[in-house]
């Protein structure tokens, strides 16, 4: 495990001696910035208008706006201050997030807080400007909450280094920003797919808190263009370092939101990767274009032989699982992680509540035995698994379990759940005595892909 | 952040014998399910800790024990039976009840001083029959901090 980089090291080794300070003024001015990027023939939201003053904002024609549009602060950071609008609606209103509706007198409010310094850098008076929207690529469909992710690439010396997708949650209010509650996903820089998740509060995650989607192994499209993009918007702003955000489009495709001249450190959370040593690797080399920049990249950081198994997610000994029942039943229950078991296995109770009722109701009319002795478990297995083949269309399969030197005849059921950002599907065991510590509990049949770490979430 | 040894659901493990240098090679079994380590009597018998295992079955009292008084018999265990068996029988540690799924067992503890892959780990284990034997040694989760369990690893053998 390599060196974490930390703010203090940030600053003096690689943001003081790679920026300059115009191209740090430049970077903190998007409106500016959009200049830079469109003077360099790169993509960036349309720009429907500019208000510097009081003046401008009461001659400021609002109707010529189209229906959707996002109103943000010009040296704004954070997120703080941005409006996005969605639509009208039947009174002619903006529909914005969370219901909200804005007329042109709320808009004039918030340009004028915005004018004031409100939402700015040190609160200095601002210029607010109106943008085209960016709506929401499909990929993303199921992981995005209201707004749109985007893509954070850390460019260092023309050389990406490191990439983090950004969701926005119910708790973000819709927003991609990680201090506001959004979520971080990891990103292989080599083929753009998403690695471990971390989120403010929740810690390691591997499903999206309000959709119980996994979030690894999503492919970013389009991948190799958006490394390009985010080297040459580095150098069309300046910076030596520097943290492009990037959002994919459903039309446009990649579209540079902002570059920033002082990004945040927690993409080696999202990644499980530390900085520094990437940083470094990168620092004396001469990177004469994006295409070699890219190159570089993929070279450096493609995974080394053994590497590969870090990048499987990894789950502690208790994990939130979500199952697939009968009629689109999604039931959350936390499961045992077992390597000593087989086979993957629910209680009784748990297969009545995801609604195989009749199944248990059918497996009610073949004697089971409790147990077994060792010498005609095998026989029995068998003679089982005929009955139960024949009995009902659920059951699939028996599983003779070894139990204080007997064995425990279950009968099996094919099941998908979702564990560890992973759609798994099974043939799992059922404990019709209801005798199993907990609701679920994974067997090693199930763990093939993971790791898992005993010293994570014990209790 | 330590690096983590990443280990299969099988591995060996050296057993050293108590109180000195010699150790035995056992196969293990890397048992997240489980939470204490587990050796089976014949490892127990190479340990010399084998008369800890027949004289727990010859001096524990014979205990009813169902699902409604099996807290009430733990304690009773735990304060009055431990201590006097521990006086009479020599390398005892401690005695557990444990709810498996097959009913509940009694098992005798002893301390043990294993070593999987770079790791020294002192631990306690208890003394079971497991009258199939691939796996005599049962590493438990207790004992598995600071592993990352890759259950691809290793060819693991069922039974």
């Amino acid at each position: 495990m390599g060196k974490v980089l930390g703010m203090n090291a940030r600053n003096l080794v690689f943001i003081h001696p790679y920026n300059s300070g115009q191209a740090v003024k430049t970077a903190n001015n998007k409106l500016a910035t959009k200049e830079k990027l469109f003077a360099a023939g790169l993509p960036s939201a349309k720009l429907f208008g500019v208000i510097k003053n009081r003046k401008e904002l009461f001659n400021f024609d609002w109707s010529s706006l189209p229906s959707s549009f996002v109103l943000k602060p010009n040296f704004g950071l954070g997120g703080g201050g941005i409006v996005i609008l969605y639509g009208k609606d039947k009174q002619g209103h903006w529909i914005s997030t969370g219901e909200n509706v804005y007329d042109i007198a709320d808009l004039q409010r918030h340009t004028s807080n915005i004018l004031d310094g409100n939402f700015s850098l040190s609160n200095i008076p601002d210029i607010a400007y109106c943008e085209e929207r960016l709506r929401l690529a499909e990929v993303f469909k199921n992981v995005s909450y209201q707004g749109v992710p985007d893509i954070r690439i850390l460019v260092f010396n023309s050389v990406p280094v490191m990439a983090m997708l950004r969701l926005p949650t119910k708790q973000s209010d819709g927003k991609a920003n990680l201090h506001l509650g959004g979520i971080g996903v990891g990103v292989d820089l080599v083929n753009g797919t998403t690695t471990f998740a971390t989120a403010k509060q929740l810690g390691q995650i591997s499903l999206h808190p309000d959709f119980n989607t996994p979030l690894s192994n999503i492919k970013i499209p389009d991948w190799d263009n958006i490394l390009r993009i985010s080297i040459e918007a580095a150098k069309a702003v300046g910076l030596g370092y520097a943290g492009v955000d990037i959002v994919l489009d459903k039309q446009y495709g990649p579209m540079i939101l902002e570059v920033n001249a002082h990004p945040g450190l927690e993409i080696q959370n999202a990644n499980r990767i530390t900085l520094r040593d990437r940083l470094d690797r990168v620092a004396g080399l001469t990177i004469t274009s994006a295409t070699k920049g890219l190159s570089v990249c993929k070279q450096l950081f493609a995974k080394q032989d053994g590497e590969s198994d870090l990048l499987n997610p990894v789950l502690g000994i208790y994990e939130p699982v979500t199952v697939q029942g009968k009629n689109a039943i999604a039931m959350p229950v936390r499961a045992l992680i077992d390597t000593g078991l087989t086979s993957t296995t629910i209680t009784k109770d748990t297969a009545i509540k995801l609604g195989f009722t009749e199944a248990l109701a059918a497996i009610q009319t073949l004697q089971l035995p409790a147990s077994v002795a060792v010498d005609r478990a095998q026989a029995a297995e068998d003679n089982f698994r005929t009955k139960i083949l024949a009995l009902q269309s659920d059951w699939v399969d028996v599983a003779a379990v070894r139990s204080e030197g007997q064995y425990l005849i279950r009968p099996k059921l094919p099941l998908a759940f979702d564990l560890g950002g992973r759609r798994l599907t099974s043939t799992v065991a059922v404990a019709l005595d209801n005798k199993l510590s907990h609701p679920m509990v994974i067997g090693r049949r199930d763990l093939a892909g993971f790791l898992i770490n005993p010293n994570r979430n014990k209790k | 952040m330590p690096k983590k040894t990443i280990i299969g659901l099988a591995e060996e493990v050296k057993i050293f014998l108590p109180g000195t240098k010699k150790f035995i090679r056992r196969k293990a079994k890397i048992d997240t399910g489980a939470r204490t380590t587990a050796i089976d009597i014949s490892v127990a018998k190479k340990l010399g800790l084998y008369t800890v295992y027949t004289q727990f079955k010859k001096l524990f009292p014979k205990l009813e024990l169902t699902k409604h008084n099996f807290q009430k018999v733990r304690e009773t265990i735990r304060t009055t039976i431990t201590p006097k068996l521990r006086k009479q029988i020599p390398g005892l540690y401690d005695i557990r009840v444990i709810p498996a799924t097959n009913g509940i067992s009694v098992r005798p503890y002893v301390k043990l001083h294993l070593h999987l892959r770079n790791r020294h780990i002192d631990t306690i284990a208890s003394l079971v029959d497991r009258k199939i034997l691939i796996y005599p040694v049962l590493v438990g989760k207790k004992d598995l901090a600071g592993f990352l369990i890759d259950p691809t690893k290793s060819d693991y053998e069922e039974a």
